[in-house]
């Protein structure tokens, strides 16, 4: 059990808040930067996510008087909050901060937070793209929760355990889990593209068609907490990934190199794909990606 | 201030204009410009914009329109004229739907003159905005 001090540091500063928004703006940068080589334009400079911070949170906040004020102001912090909880649990390099029999399961409620929060930030908003944003999230969501959390629960089933470090233990003896469920793998990997909200499923934020989707009426500083969930996630998530099924990390710079190669997947196929409609990538979930994890499913319940 | 000046967040306003000026802000976004290099992010709602980038002329139509949109927008806030016609109505000066100068309506922060002005005039417009930035 670890005292206070050290829980309250591994949240705010190292492995939580500081160090991975300061890896996730880093990682966020280069996808930009990759998404403008492949326009053939330059692209923003590093720090480009950080000035944002900084500019968003020194601008005004308007609450429209449609919204509900409440939800709205609660919508992003419910989301950071659930992003740091779930990193907290993460085993980074060695350890995690937070580490209990079952963290499997609360983890991948967390990380289903920031999706949850984004419906609330549409439907408070008052907007009716707000509205259409949420109704968007939560379509895409009931499609790829399902075959997510299939191919999380094959690996517990493997190891007859719920706990993160005991799968990451498992696979730094035995090998990444990518090379026995390479079907759940791929059914895990396309479900990361619309939690980090890329393409080709980005419909909830699609800023062509229906301008912020469910951001579209927050301004300044709310704004600028969901810049902090964007560049938590774009660590979060592919560290999520890692643990589960690329075999962790023995040390910090083993799990960083390989959350960067997941951040380069991610981004290449966001660049090289146009956007599903909202049916399209409904179906897409539970046409290729379901039957995939399921599979997998089944194959970790026979074998164990 | 810094941070300020290096992410300007500009929301295109096209007004009742011949759409050449329009053409020219999109041409400014794409990749033979690429003022993305520069932090500037176009965005389609006026609440996440810091710059307004008003093209063509103020009709009566639009004018309340775009006061509105002025004030959505969160402080601090700017306000570039873009062509000739948002600067004094150019040939349109005479019509009958015309509602006067862009600045007559909202406080211009930059006017960048030409007809249509030519993509390296925004980036040279939005430079001497984000000069006069503190």
């Amino acid at each position: 059990m670890t005292s206070i001090p050290e829980t309250l540091i591994g949240l705010l500063v190292y492995p939580g808040f500081l160090f991975s928004l300061v890896v996730g703006g880093l990682f966020y940068w280069l996808y930009r930067k990759i998404k403008a080589r492949f326009q053939a334009r330059i692209g923003p400079p590093c720090y480009q996510f950080f000035i944002d911070l900084m500019k968003l949170f020194s601008k005004e906040s308007i609450t429209p008087y449609t919204a509900g004020s409440t939800m709205l102001v609660l919508a992003p912090i419910l989301s950071v909050t659930g992003l740091l909880l779930a990193e907290a649990m993460l085993p980074i390099g060695s350890g995690s901060v937070l580490e209990f029999e079952g963290d499997l399961i609360v983890a991948l409620y967390l990380l289903a937070l920031p999706g949850i929060a984004m419906m609330i930030a549409g439907t408070s908003s008052g907007s009716p793209y707000g509205s259409v944003g949420s109704a968007r999230e939560a379509s895409l969501m009931v499609g790829y929760e399902l075959p997510y959390a299939l191919s999380v629960l094959t690996l517990g089933f493997y190891v007859k355990s719920l706990s993160l470090s005991v799968i990451v233990r498992y696979q730094l003896v035995n090998g990444a889990f990518f090379l026995r469920y390479p079907m759940a793998t791929l059914a895990f990997l396309l479900c990361l593209l619309p939690k980090v909200g890329r393409r080709p499923f980005d419909a909830p934020e699609a800023d062509t068609e229906i301008i912020g989707g469910p951001l579209t009426e927050y301004s300044g500083a709310l704004l600028g907490l969901f810049e902090v969930v964007n560049g938590l996630r774009w660590f979060v998530i592919p560290a999520f990934a890692v643990n589960l099924f690329f075999g962790g990390g023995a040390n910090i710079l083993e799990f960083l190199l390989k959350s960067l190669g997941l951040v380069l997947l991610l981004s290449i196929l966001d660049v090289i794909h146009p956007r599903y409609r909202i049916d399209q990538g409904f179906k897409f979930f539970l046409k290729w990606a379901l039957p995939l994890s399921l599979v997998d499913f089944v194959r970790s319940l026979v074998l164990s | 201030m810094f941070a300020r000046k290096k992410s300007p967040w500009v929301m295109h306003l096209p007004c009742g204009g011949c759409n050449g000026c329009d053409i020219e802000v999109v041409a400014a976004l794409t990749p033979r410009y690429d003022v993305e290099r520069f932090g500037v992010l176009q965005k389609g709602t006026p609440r996440h914009a810091d710059v307004l980038l008003v093209t063509g002329v103020v009709t009566a139509q639009v004018k309340e329109r775009l006061k509105r949109t002025y004030e959505m927008t969160p402080n601090p806030k700017f306000v570039v004229a873009f062509g000739s016609c948002a600067i004094d109505g150019d040939i349109f000066r005479d019509g009958y739907g015309y509602a006067g100068p862009l600045d007559e309506v909202l406080p211009v922060d930059t006017y960048i003159p030409g007809c249509p002005p030519r993509p390296e005039a925004l980036i040279d417009g939005l430079n001497k905005l984000l000069q006069k930035v503190r």
